[in-house]
C-alpha cells in the first residue's frame, strides 16, 4: 500500500510548512490535487493519513481534502482532445486512437496547508499568513 | 478559536522522491552506468528473464539490485550468474523507492559496471508511482495473467519504454491473445516497445538482448556527446 508513503510525504510537507511559519501551531487542513492516471487510491490514502497525522507534530486534527483530477489527453492519429477511459480501453472515442500526451491527470500534488496560530500570538500577528 | 489561514503551497507530494531519484541518476552518469528498472507483478519473470540475459551478454559488467520484501531468494540464483547482486529487503514496503536505492549506491561496487538491473517489488501498481533515476522501465508481463492486465493497470504500461509478453511457450494452453494485449499497450503507449519471450524455448531471448545492445550504444553514445559538450571537461 504505497498511499501510506504518500501519507507521509503530504504530513512532511505540513510539518515543513509549519515549521517555517512564524507563530503557527498546529495545521488545521491539508487539500492535495490527485490526477486519474495516478495509482492512487483515495479513500486508502485517507485511511493512511488518519492513523499517521498523529506521528507528526501539529498535525494530529490535521483534516485531508483530497480532489481527484479527471484525465484529459489528445489522441496520437486524429489530434481529438478526450478523456481516456477504461470504458474505450483509454483509446479516442472518436477515431480509436492511442493516447498521444496526456494533457493532464497526472497530478499529485499539495494545493494549500491551513494553519493554525498560536493563541498568545496571535493578536500580535494579524495578517501573517495573508502577506 | 484560533485564527487560521491558508498558505497557498504548491508542491510536488512525491517531489522529495523525484529530487533524490535526480541524484541517483547524476551518479549513474557520472560512473557512466546505464539503469534499468524491471517491474511486473508477482511471478512474471523478471529473474528467470535477467538469468538469461545476463548469461548471454557476456560483454557487459552488470550489477543487480534486487528489490523484495523478504529475503534472498532471487540474489542467490542471479549469483550463480557471476554477476554482483545487492539485495534490498523492503520490509513492508510494496516497492523500492529512490532512498532505498540510493544508499546502496555509494560503495566501491559499481566502479567499472556498464549496466545496472534494478528488479522492484513484484507489484503492477506502487513501483510505477516512484522513480528511481533509472533510465529505462520495463514491464513485463506474462501469458497467463490475461491480455487485459494493461487496461486494468494503465499506469504502469503508459510510463514504461518496452513491454515484454513472457512465459510464451503457455500460449496454447492459456486465454491469452498476443494481438489483444499489443493493442491494449499500444493504446496507453504507442512508443512501448514490444516483446514476446519464453525463458523455456529462448524464443525472443536474442532478440531482445540485442535491442538492450543497441540502447546501451546510444546512451554511451549520448553520454559521450554531453561530456564533450561540457565547459568543465578537462583539456
Amino acid at each position: 500500500m504505497h498511499e501510506a508513503s504518500i501519507a507521509n510525504s503530504i504530513l512532511q510537507i505540513v510539518t515543513d510548512k509549519l515549521s517555517t511559519t512564524p507563530h503557527s501551531q498546529a495545521a488545521r487542513r491539508v487539500h492535495i490535487i490527485v490526477g486519474a492516471f495516478r495509482n492512487v487510491d483515495l479513500d486508502s490514502l485517507q485511511f493512511a493519513f488518519d492513523n499517521l497525522r498523529g506521528l507528526y507534530h501539529g498535525c494530529v486534527n490535521c483534516e485531508l481534502e483530497a480532489d481527484m483530477i479527471s484525465a484529459r489527453a489528445i489522441c496520437l492519429e486524429g489530434n481529438h482532445k478526450y478523456s481516456p477511459d477504461f470504458a474505450h480501453a483509454f483509446r479516442c472515442p472518436v477515431c480509436q486512437g492511442p493516447i498521444g500526451k496526456l494533457l493532464c491527470g497526472e497530478e499529485l500534488d499539495v494545493i494549500t496547508i491551513t494553519l493554525e496560530a498560536n493563541p498568545v500570538e496571535a493578536n500580535s500577528m494579524e495578517g501573517i499568513f495573508n502577506a | 478559536m484560533h485564527e487560521s489561514a491558508d498558505e497557498h503551497t504548491l508542491m510536488r507530494i512525491l517531489g522529495n522522491n523525484e529530487e533524490l531519484a535526480a541524484h541517483n541518476r547524476e551518479h549513474f552518469d557520472e560512473l557512466g552506468l546505464w539503469a534499468i528498472n524491471l517491474m511486473s507483478a508477482p511471478g512474471a519473470g523478471k529473474t528467470r528473464l535477467l538469468e538469461n540475459i545476463l548469461s548471454s551478454w557476456t560483454e557487459i559488467k552488470p550489477y543487480v539490485i534486487e528489490g523484495d520484501m523478504v529475503g534472498e531468494l532471487d540474489a542467490i540464483r542471479l549469483r550463480r550468474t557471476g554477476a554482483e547482486v545487492l539485495q534490498i529487503c523492503t520490509g513492508r514496503s510494496c516497492h523500492l523507492d529512490a532512498q532505498m536505492v540510493g544508499r546502496v549506491l555509494h560503495g566501491d561496487s559499481l566502479q567499472g559496471k556498464d549496466v545496472v538491473f534494478i528488479e522492484n517489488v513484484g507489484n503492477l501498481v506502487c513501483p510505477a508511482e516512484f522513480w528511481l533515476g533509472e533510465h529505462m522501465r520495463i514491464v513485463l508481463l506474462s501469458v497467463t495473467e490475461g491480455d487485459d492486465k494493461p487496461i486494468k493497470y494503465p499506469v504502469i504500461f503508459h510510463k514504461c519504454d518496452a513491454v515484454i509478453f513472457t512465459k510464451c511457450d503457455l500460449l496454447p494452453y492459456v486465454d491469452f491473445n498476443v494481438a489483444t494485449a499489443a493493442s491494449n499497450v499500444n493504446a496507453l503507449n504507442p512508443k512501448a516497445r514490444i516483446f514476446e519471450i519464453s525463458a523455456i524455448n529462448q524464443q525472443g531471448i536474442p532478440d531482445f538482448v540485442s535491442w538492450l545492445k543497441s540502447r546501451l550504444v546510444k546512451y554511451k553514445d549520448e553520454r559521450r556527446s554531453e561530456l564533450c559538450a561540457s565547459p568543465s571537461r578537462p583539456e
